[in-house]
């Protein structure tokens, strides 16, 4: 059971992070404007589409690689297979769940390469995009740095998940589409990977034995 | 409703701020649930706030220039000044007097250039210019390779962009770093593996033969060139790029092997 002064606590946090200027949606009448374009062969539309998704795919698999240089070499990739593939894109379905579903099957193809060499040392996170303003204590900031870790130590597969909801704010439906399991899957691994690292913030928490939605 | 339920729905929940309202009920009278709750929200505020380390902005604009590169290009017309005599020639408006203080003036610029191309910019751009130009071939590459519609099309294009690739492993193979050089080997083998012999393997075997030598012919010759040059540049390069280049000239020599006795079909 918490000491009584957490008790009643107010959240010291809104829930739902405010909009990002940093990466915004696409307009989705824009984009489907933009995605319609390239299939006929527009490359100013292209890097329309690159423009808008360059960083959010970015950021995803930096925090599935840990390491900026395979992480820009994999977004790159990323969009170099779209462009290739483009024109088999079914216009009206979900651009950011094919483009997401491509990132991961390139990070899956690294992870199986990367099996068979030497691992090389993670990069460490240098820069907060959106960090902590400074109005945010130090025990904020340390206990980001704990949630930090514990992400880049919950195992891919549930980092994936748990990221595509969390930052992404896709559907478990969408991240079962990106992921190629099932929406059970998806919701059961988001499920683990939350359950895991309200943990790490608060060890002593009383927390649930066992998941009800898997 | 316990509060292990309670607890794993909150968890599942988007919000954990704005649970259902029969979880609201509970919590509001839970001091446990009331404190999981707590560390929800804290948590997804948490991760809405990772820390990344920045994608180099250089590297985003360099593919998106290069995606643009490929673009429709409307080449403008050359303008001509046009006086109400005719078409204005800027010489005849220098006087015979000038053109000595007009060629010192470009002298001094040419040694000008010449001083801080030799002294400022020299290894950098040797160092940026061809992953760039490389990336820029690989975005024509795909690009062809998105419009092509049949195998040998696609063959084509994949024996070209084993050319170019080879191409920029003998601009790098004696100042690359190791792991640059093995990254060009890789795409020399997938082009090798995964684009000329698979669309070779798949050609109709009752293509026209004159059509069929005629694809075998330039991807074979192709590939005899990277055999040859590869070769060559193994035996003064640094010992790590040897082992690359003798790799991607192994790769070129068995998939010559396997193409010959495909030339002439059934």
């Amino acid at each position: 059971m918490l000491p009584s002064n957490d008790l009643n606590r107010t959240p010291r946090v809104a829930p739902v992070p405010e909009p990002d200027p940093l990466r915004p949606n696409p307009n989705p009448a824009e984009e489907t404007a933009w995605i319609a374009a390239a299939q006929t062969g527009d490359r100013a539309a292209y890097a329309r589409v690159v423009n808008a998704y360059w960083d959010r795919l970015y950021r995803w698999l930096f925090r599935m690689t840990h390491d900026r240089h395979k992480a820009e070499d994999l977004t790159q990739e990323t969009f170099l297979k779209a462009l290739a593939a483009i024109g088999s894109f079914r216009p009206g379905s979900n651009f950011r769940a094919w483009l997401f579903r491509i990132g991961h099957n390139n990070f899956v193809n690294l992870k199986r390469g990367e099996k068979r060499s030497i691992q090389s040392l993670p990069d460490e996170p240098t820069h907060a995009e959106r960090g902590p303003g400074p109005q945010e204590t130090a025990s904020d900031r340390e206990a980001l740095v704990r949630v930090s870790r514990a992400v880049a130590e919950l195992p891919s597969d549930f980092r994936s998940a748990l990221l595509l909801r969390a930052e992404e704010g896709l559907s478990f439906r969408e991240i079962a589409a990106i992921l190629g399991i099932t929406e059970e899957t998806a919701r059961w691994r988001v499920f683990k990977a939350r359950q895991k690292l309200v943990k790490v913030l608060d060890p002593d928490l009383v927390s649930p034995a066992k998941g009800e939605e898997g | 409703m316990k509060c292990e339920a309670v607890q794993n729905r909150l968890l599942a929940t988007p919000d954990a701020l704005h649970p259902s309202a029969e979880l609201a009920a509970h919590v509001a009278g839970c001091v446990a649930c009331l404190a999981l709750r707590a560390r929800v929200a804290e948590l997804d505020h948490y991760l809405a706030h990772l820390p990344t380390a920045p994608s180099s902005d250089a590297r985003k604009a360099a593919f998106l220039e290069s995606v643009q590169d490929e673009g429709p290009i409307i080449k403008s017309k050359p303008r001509t000044l046009r006086t109400p005599s005719g078409t204005f020639r800027p010489w005849r408006a220098v006087r015979r007097e000038h053109y000595a203080g007009l060629a010192a003036a470009l002298l001094v610029a040419l040694a000008g250039l010449a001083y801080f191309t030799r002294n400022k910019a020299q290894a950098p751009e040797i160092a940026e210019k061809p992953r760039y130009e490389l990336l820029k071939k690989e975005v024509r590459h795909v690009a062809k390779l998105a419009t092509s519609d049949s195998a040998p099309q696609r063959m084509t294009v994949w024996a070209e962009w084993a050319s170019d690739v080879k191409s920029e492993t003998k601009d790098l193979y004696k100042v690359a770093a190791s792991d640059e050089l093995l990254a060009l080997g890789r795409l020399f083998e997938r082009a090798v593996k995964d684009g000329i012999l698979k669309q070779a393997n798949m050609l109709d075997k009752h293509m026209p033969a004159g059509e069929r030598q005629a694809l075998f012919q330039d991807a074979l010759a192709r590939l005899t060139e990277v055999v040859n040059d590869t070769t060559l540049w193994a035996q003064n390069a640094p010992p790590d790029a040897q082992k690359t280049l003798n790799k991607m000239a192994a790769t070129a020599r068995a998939a010559v092997s396997e193409l010959q006795p495909l030339v002439k079909g059934v």
